[in-house]
């Protein structure tokens, strides 16, 4: 496969994007070459900067601006070190470089960090500059909670965060730069995108060769046909991840970030069908509207730049036993549409993990969107839990979503998932069993503790010992309880 | 400012006037070059390190085969090819090789070192060497004093006064008990990097990001077997450091070096974020055991201590950490008999290394656990048992090495502070609260911090510098500190344009170089801007005298009457610019440049009778901080923290408070979510930003207030009677884990000292809070 990738002729192809001021066009580019690198070594523009090159410490954010179904240009944080140059076609590429104006002028962003004393040793400087100017895009005058959400992916460790937070607060006093002349800039930009767009075939490669680029569903369906192993890359989060740590070789790769189809989030009558490649971000938009509980625990999820960039898709493709959504989607019992050349087949989120490492996924299938039941108004509950050694961006211990749905002329239908107990997202069967049979007894901590140690027997690793996950998973549904009962809920979020 | 007035960081910063960081502008446009920023020539070799892949064995074969046949790579070499000294020990221990090809000590050991035409070939093909290996069992715990592969990596030291058998054993009370203390990883945002550059006749041009440039280029020399004069090291900048690059920057360095050697090409050594966690030292943990004697009132009879550190395989500097550790057993309070023996063990991991505070948080952390048993086990607020057992004059002035604390300030930094910060209601009202809160608990805690400055090796304790003032009135400035981040060349830059009076836009301080002041410091135990700052004070009051004496000859002014400032030299009326002066000294053959040096006075220290004045001066501060807790997950968040630090007479607020907010964050990050964890088989397994957890933006505490204590100066003669700030607030942070310690042992209605280990993660508070549980059923 590798030698395919080589292959300069018969099959050109070229990646279009622009950077800054700058339009770049790339012949055949390496599919599993960075942003970061391309930035940095091609190009010698040095401002974005590795500090990890797993996206974890937000070092290398740069903005990135796309055209979306409506045909608006959309710029959201991202970390560059885990972008593949393919992911870029047809982008608005923003660093650091960009930000300043021709003679030399800062952004406001820039200036208010200037004023605030926001850096010390400068090294993270210019990733928290481009994320604090992806969320000046959005909200020019952010309060102070949406300003620590937007700085969740980006490390510092010099200052304390107090100056870059203060820099945050100050930004709409200072600068010259105003919003409106941003909007016709970005008007000028949306116009370079669409006529960059415009006429373009997709990369469809016949043989497998290092990577296509479909436009549309049906595409997708006919390149796996003849790629069958090839590698389906969406946000890259995890998949940087394997190439940037383990020299994992993922070529073919098929990305799929062109294909608008797979982004809908749509409500329809009883449910909600979101697209596999629906972001965090995108999620955040919308799910929150029907479960409400949802909006802190997305947020809990990775930084802004890893939900800019994650998708849900991706998340339960990769069967990992903590993948954060999984748990609440088989607690809402949601279902998933799996594609192929052939036809397509729908399951149960549940039975979509089979064991460690290995998906109901048949080889050239891919998911096409999730369906997602919305809760009957009276007599349903849910409550979504996760956690993680620091509350934020961070892998989850511990995940937990209880639905319960209770009913007066049946017993009450109940499921409680966990993540992080065990190879897989699981369900309690046993805790569920016990809860159905002895909703009176909700109260007894014992039988509820000993039928969740029956469920489960996790694992000790670096993120905590057996025993912490198990007391946990007890605590977490004794807090489900609490508030199933008594309507308590315990946050320190919301304080005492 | 009144001790009772509300205020925070900022305010008291813009009261006073602070020079900003002088790289801000270049940091917020991404212009601002680091190491791997700088343009190097299209031919640069790249240099990746071949590291073991178990912890301890013997290495029976290295197959190379598919490393020399990986597409780019150009040269490989091991450590039979090193042509000097194998060795990179800092302190002359002989023990810490740069390459080994037989006996493996730790995971991720440097064996063999891959150049190619790229980076990413490099890095690649170093992973394709395959290794045929004995694997031996690896020793981890120190706290296993028993076991056969139980050994110390360099003498261990005892402090000792009084008589603490005798004094125990009058004791009214006596406690004892164990603490094991976590390490810390530095996350320096920018990782370790070198390039080193062939010069003529083999000379050679070391970049290193590196706190120690002189150290860097005797290693350097040492292992190419070249003298020191042929190695110039140069560093422009360091993205963070906190004693992650004192020492640990050698392997990079030399390995370029040796490169650039092999070669005769410009070599790069970078990295990646996993290979530097795991290749590079960290904060010691430790494993603390004592016994306290005390009177019903809670003061202190005896204490006798033994403190264990996981040093790692080799010595590096765990000799003087350790030997910090024990002075910073005392922190605030005054021990009557006191023994305090160190253990500096041997592991198979990592050598750990300097890490700000260098051994006094661990120590600090120590005499803080004393002080919450007292009160525990007497059912008092652990204030007023501290507030008990303070330093005092006379009798009670002296440490357990014997040095007087004669600028004692911690009672009025805590009276203060509990009026500012409201301690008392506060703790009150908690405590009300507490009572009817079952699953959400509150703690507040207030803790003390006296830090000792200077480095214990005292001929450290010296620093040069050089002041150039060009015919146009420019002026250039070098001196031997590094640049971090911690804003040492915008303090140095501050204290020339004080003295010459010059704006700070016509002052720029150059890169360290090892060419231009010789025989430098490590930038290190907060001393660099004391040293180089006064070093920089000598250079260019000489340089003025001498335009004073020309002016006063020339111009026939009085001396007295010549002022400097705003870039005017101003006398009997007259003004010149301060280009025009410095024109017209130039014409008239007057020397416009000079160098200054300074050494610390007073200082010495005895190891052996564990006797002397080790430390110039103290560093005082306090903190109050506020925490909530969820009982169920373990789950807290610190609510509230009220800072009064001690910086003497500030050089620069701003640049201050930058230090104590961050330093105190740091802190709080050991204490709390920072855990480095190894598996059995001594892999360490939190070793990128995904498993190992800084804090964030988020985990800042929601009201933060922190001020100078403006009233402090130094008693002594530093520059302009300021304190040094680096360390010091780092250990405030112990307010944090007392915080979380007071919210666990409401759980139990404060009877059971929970006892809590650090980091004190959710499951260390989890599980603290079964213990308290099971034993109030008991």
């Amino acid at each position: 496969m590798a030698k395919a990738c080589d292959n300069k002729k018969p099959h050109e192809v070229e990646i279009q994007f622009y950077l800054n001021q700058q339009f770049i066009s790339i012949s055949n580019p390496n599919p599993t070459e960075t942003l970061l690198d391309f930035l940095r070594i091609n190009l010698k523009l040095t401002g974005t900067k590795e500090g990890c090159a797993e996206g974890d410490c937000g070092a290398c954010t740069v903005l990135i601006g796309k055209i979306n179904e409506d045909r608006e240009i959309v710029y959201k944080t991202a970390n560059s070190c885990i972008i593949f140059l393919p992911s870029l076609a047809y982008c608005h590429v923003i660093s650091v470089e960009g930000l300043t104006g021709k003679s030399g002028e800062l952004h406001p962003v820039q200036e208010a960090m200037i004023e605030a004393s926001g850096a010390q040793c400068g090294f993270c400087t210019p990733g928290f500059v481009m994320s604090l100017y992806g969320l000046w895009l959005k909200d020019s005058k952010p309060s102070k909670q949406k300003i620590l959400d937007s700085l969740q992916g980006n490390l510092c460790r010099c200052t304390g965060y107090g100056p870059i937070i203060e820099a945050a607060l100050k930004v709409t006093k200072t600068g010259s730069i105003s919003r409106k002349g941003l909007a016709l800039q970005q008007r000028n930009w949306k116009n370079k995108l669409i006529k960059l767009m415009t006429g373009k075939e997709p990369i469809v490669s016949e043989i497998p060769k290092c990577f296509s680029l479909p436009r549309t569903i049906s595409e997708l369906k006919a390149i796996l046909s003849h790629n069958k192993d090839g590698t389906i890359v969406a946000g890259s989060t995890d998949i940087g991840l394997w190439v940037n740590k383990t020299f994992k070789n993922v070529k073919p790769m098929i990305f799929i970030e062109q294909i608008d189809e797979l982004k809908h989030i749509k409500t329809q009558n009883d449910k909600i069908v979101v697209g596999a490649m629906a972001s965090y971000t995108d999620l955040l938009a919308v799910l929150p509207r029907y479960f409400p509980e949802l909006k802190q625990y997305i947020i809990q999820i990775g930084g802004d730049q890893i939900r800019n960039m994650g998708t849900i898709g991706g998340n339960i493709a990769n069967g990992s036993p903590i993948g954060d959504m999984a748990p609440i989607l088989i607690a809402l019992g949601a279902k998933m549409a799996l594609v192929n050349y052939v036809g397509s087949r729908k399951i149960n989120v549940e039975s979509f993990f089979q064991s460690y490492g290995c998906q109901d996924l048949k080889p050239g299938e891919f998911i096409r969107n999730f369906e997602i039941p919305l809760l009957q108004k009276t007599d349903s509950k849910l409550r979504v839990y996760k956690v993680a050694k620091r509350r934020y961006e961070d892998i989850t211990t511990v995940s937990a979503a209880f639905y319960l749905e209770t009913s007066k002329e049946r017993q009450p239908l109940v499921r409680f998932a966990f993540g992080g107990m065990a190879e897989i997202p699981k369900r309690a069967r046993k805790l569920e069993k016990v809860f159905k049979e002895q909703a009176d007894f909700l109260d007894q901590d014992l039988i509820i503790s000993e039928a969740i140690a029956k469920d489960f027997n996790p694992l000790t690793d670096c993120r905590g010992s057996s025993e912490f996950r198990l007391k946990l998973a007890q605590n977490l549904f004794k807090k489900f309880a609490m508030y199933v009962n008594e309507g308590i809920e315990i946050d320190i979020e919301k304080g005492p | 400012m009144k001790a009772n007035e509300k205020s925070n960081a900022v305010t008291s910063a813009k009261e006073l006037k602070s020079e900003k960081h002088e790289s801000l502008r270049k940091f917020v446009t991404g212009k601002a070059l680091y190491l791997d920023d700088m343009p190097t020539e299209a031919e640069t070799l790249h240099a990746y390190i071949g590291k073991s892949d178990f912890a301890r064995g013997t290495i029976s074969e290295i197959d190379y085969k598919d490393v020399y046949s990986f597409p780019g790579v150009i040269d490989v070499f091991t450590a039979k090819d090193i042509p000097g000294i194998n060795d990179i020990s800092p302190t002359g221990m002989n023990d810490e090789p740069v390459l080994v090809d037989k006996e493996v000590s730790f995971f991720g050991q440097p064996l063999f070192v891959v150049i190619a035409s790229t980076r990413a070939q490099a890095r690649m093909a170093a992973s394709l060497a395959k290794i045929r290996k004995e694997e031996k069992e690896p020793f981890l715990d120190v706290s296993d004093k028993h076991h056969k592969d139980y050994k110390l990596v360099t003498e261990p030291l005892m402090l000792e006064r009084g008589n603490v058998a005798e004094g125990l054993s009058e004791s009214k009370n006596r406690v004892s008990g164990n603490m094991h203390i976590g390490g810390q990883d530095h996350f320096y945002l920018e990782g370790h990097i070198a390039i080193a550059k062939p010069e003529e006749s083999g000379d050679l041009l070391v970049l290193s990001s590196t706190q120690h440039p002189s150290e860097v280029q005797h290693m350097v020399a040492k292992v190419l077997n070249l003298s020191s004069n042929r190695i110039v090291v140069r560093v422009k900048r360091m993205g963070g450091g906190f004693g992650g690059k004192e020492t640990q920057s050698n392997l990079f360095a030399v390995i370029a070096a040796i490169s650039t050697h092999r070669t005769g090409k410009t070599v790069k050594i970078r990295p990646d974020r996993d290979d530097d966690m795991i290749m590079t030292g960290k904060r010691h943990s430790f494993f603390v055991e004592y016994e306290v004697g005390f009177n019903g009132d809670g003061q202190i009879k005896a204490l006798d201590a033994q403190l264990s550190a996981k040093c790692g395989y080799s010595s590096d500097l765990s000799g003087p950490i350790t030997d910090r550790a024990l002075f910073h057993s005392d922190n605030c309070y005054y021990y009557p008999n006191v023994r305090l023996v160190s253990k500096p063990v041997k592991t198979n991991t990592v050598s750990n290394t300097a890490f700000r505070g260098f051994g006094g948080p661990q120590g600090m952390l120590l005499a803080e656990r004393i002080i919450q048993e007292i009160a525990f086990f007497l059912n008092k607020d652990p204030l007023e048992v501290r507030k008990i057992n303070l330093y005092a004059k006379g009798k009670r002035s002296i440490t357990p090495y014997y040095q007087k604390v004669t600028d004692n300030i911690s009672e009025r930094i805590i009276d203060e502070l509990v009026r500012s910060s409201d301690y008392h209601k506060r703790k009150k009202e908690i405590m009300n609260f507490n009572t009817g809160s079952q699953f959400l608990k509150r703690g507040i805690a207030l803790t003390p911090v006296k830090f000792g400055i200077s480095f214990t090796a005292t001929w450290f304790n010296q620093a040069g510098a050089l002041v150039h003032v060009y015919t146009d009135g420019s002026i250039i400035v070098n001196h031997g500190g590094t640049e971090m981040g911690q804003g040492l060349h915008t303090k140095v830059l501050g204290i020339v344009s004080s003295v010459l009076g010059v704006t700070l836009d016509k002052i720029r301080i150059s890169d360290t170089d090892t060419s231009k002041i010789a025989n430098t410091s490590a930038t290190a135990a907060s001393s660099g801007s004391d040293l180089n700052g006064m070093a920089a004070l000598i250079a260019a009051k000489k340089i003025r005298k001498r335009l004073e004496n020309f002016i006063s000859k020339k111009y026939k002014a009085d001396k007295k009457d010549i002022s400097f400032t705003g870039n005017s030299v101003i006398f009997g009326g007259q003004k010149y610019t301060f280009s025009e002066i410095a024109r017209n000294a130039y014409m008239a053959r007057v020397q416009l440049w000079d160098s200054g040096f300074y050494r610390t006075p007073k200082i010495h220290w005895d190891r052996k009778k564990g006797k002397g004045r080790p430390f110039y001066y103290f560093s005082y501060g306090a903190a109050v901080s506020e925490v909530l807790l969820d009982v169920l997950t373990g789950e807290y968040r610190v609510k509230k923290v009220d800072i009064l630090h001690d910086v003497g007479q500030t050089l620069n607020p701003t640049i201050d408070l930058g230090q104590i907010e961050g330093g105190f964050i740091q802190g709080m990050g050991w204490l709390t979510n920072e855990e480095l964890y190894w598996d059995s088989l001594g892999i360490l397994k939190t070793h990128a930003p995904s498993t190992y957890k800084i804090p964030l933006a988020s985990d800042r505490p929601d009201d933060f207030n922190i001020r100078l204590a403006d009233w402090a100066k130094n008693t002594e003669k530093t520059i302009k009677r300021s304190k040094a700030v680096g360390e010091p607030p780092f250990m405030l942070a112990i307010s944090v884990h007392e915080a979380i310690t007071m919210a666990v042992a409401s759980t139990g209605n404060y009877k059971i000292n929970p006892r809590l280990n650090t980091p004190a993660t959710s499951e260390i508070v989890l599980e603290s809070i079964g213990r308290i549980q099971s034993e109030n059923l008991v």
